[in-house]
């Protein structure tokens, strides 16, 4: 496991950190109740977001301030209203114009520090290089600053698929479609482009895990690879939720983190054939 | 032109519109009875695809178009595209019997379909039931043909009869 992966969402909420100040990996995710909607009766769709090693199992909330949606036409709002329980964060939103929505977080930089302390206990400061200096204890050796970037999103769509939401910022890892994310089946190729900082992204691993990883013995994870365009394709086996994500880390030359790290999750539905 | 009727009520098979130079095709099928506790209607959907794609739609029994998405093969590839051609083909939902789509081998415009391979698709989900997908690849534009289609839960058997090109 790379200290990206260990770090991959550290979950924003501060009581969490508090909480669980040790917590390992845990994937931050964005999951609809409804990834496709018809008809013009029922314009809602629950969402849960929670972040758990398990997938989809709920395990910690999270706050969801910083969530932002993207209507069909690009116009991007917060979210109006969510309820954060103990285990999982929930809301539900209406989808008034047909085509296709982005729920997405994004995060960072947020700087962390580690270190280990005078009696060999691994330990970590939820600061940067420059403020962590006045705080490591004496002893500390092994200190490493990070600053870690997230993206988490997902898509719905409300009728016909659209391609508005699926635009780039051009921060950070994110995904660009050939196969519209509200438009993959079970059996069928999909093919998407990894992009670091709006250029294709080659040469990278992500992550593809089917839902249910506490019903199965192996938990499946399928490891994609991008070709010298960023691009990268797989054939989902199964109708069903599934989770991609991708981490990439590298060596700062900043003032405030030794190691920069950006990380990626998409959740989607495989449809029916 | 889109004809429905119950088989019981058309033996209009033989004689099907002899003078369209389009082959004629028929579809004949079931919505099972379902036995156990209070069955819903079936959606239903049947249309023809070509290369992946919708050409035509045959019929849509649909109450509520909020339901549409559970459709699911449908609804990718057809419903959430919409159109006229949609409106033309959707009726209310029926219940258990016998049924027979005739179709002219046209589109909704009145275009004959280019001879070639086409599939058949019938879908049919039931609320608090299944969902059944058949398929049947045929050809447009040649030799007469007739497919006999296992029944599924919610839909079957199928009897396709494509007629010969005029």
């Amino acid at each position: 496991m790379t200290l990206n992966t260990a770090l991959r969402n550290i979950a924003c909420s501060a009581a969490l950190l508090v909480a669980a100040p040790l917590a390992s990996a845990h994937s931050l995710w964005i999951l609809p109740g409804d990834f496709n909607i018809s008809g013009d009766s029922d314009k809602w769709v629950t969402v849960d977001v929670s972040a758990s090693n398990t997938i989809f199992k709920a395990d910690k909330s999270i706050d969801l301030k910083g969530l932002m949606v993207t209507a069909p036409d690009g116009t991007t709002t917060p979210l109006a209203s969510f309820t954060e329980g103990k285990r999982r964060s929930v809301f539900d939103i209406e989808l008034p114009a047909q085509g296709s929505w982005k729920l997405q977080m994004q995060s960072g930089p947020r700087y962390m520090t580690f270190y280990t302390d005078a009696e060999g206990k691994h330990q970590r400061l939820f600061m940067d290089k420059q403020k962590a200096k006045a705080k490591l204890p004496k002893g500390a050796t092994e200190v490493m600053s990070w600053a870690g970037h997230r993206n988490t999103l997902t898509y719905i769509t409300r009728g016909a698929p659209t391609a508005e939401v699926l635009q780039p910022q051009g921060k950070g890892l994110e995904l660009t479609f050939t196969t519209h994310p509200n438009d993959i089946v079970a059996g069928e190729p999909v093919q998407m482009t990894l992009l670091f900082n709006g250029k294709p992204a080659p040469k990278m691993e992500l992550e593809l895990t089917a839902d249910g990883t506490r019903y199965r013995d192996n938990r499946a994870v399928l490891a994609l690879h991008t070709d010298s365009k960023g691009q990268f394709s797989f054939t989902p086996a199964q109708a069903g939720r599934y989770m991609l994500s991708a981490d990439k880390e590298q060596d700062s030359t900043n003032e405030r983190a030794d190691k920069m790290g950006w990380s990626l999750l998409l959740t989607f539905e495989a449809q029916l054939p | 032109m889109n004809l429905l009727k119950p088989l019981t009520a058309a033996l209009l098979l033989g004689l099907a519109t002899p003078a369209l130079a389009a082959p004629a095709v028929s579809v004949e099928f079931e919505l099972p009875r379902i036995a156990n506790g209070e069955a819903h209607r079936p959606f239903v959907a049947v249309w023809v695809e070509q290369a992946g794609k919708p050409v035509h739609s045959l019929a849509l029994w649909m109450d509520d178009n909020e339901w549409e998405v559970d459709l699911r093969r449908w609804w990718r590839k057809a419903g959430r595209y919409g159109g006229k051609q949609l409106d033309a083909v959707t009726s209310a939902t029926r219940g258990a019997g016998s049924y027979q789509l005739n179709w002219d081998g046209r589109t909704a415009s009145g275009q004959p379909l280019a001879a070639g391979k086409y599939l058949l698709v019938l879908e049919a989900v039931r609320e608090d039931g299944n969902r059944t997908l058949l398929k049947q690849p045929f050809n447009l534009g040649g030799e007469a043909q007739r497919f006999s289609l296992p029944a599924g839960q919610e839909i079957g058997p199928v009897t396709l009869i494509v007629g010969a090109s005029k």
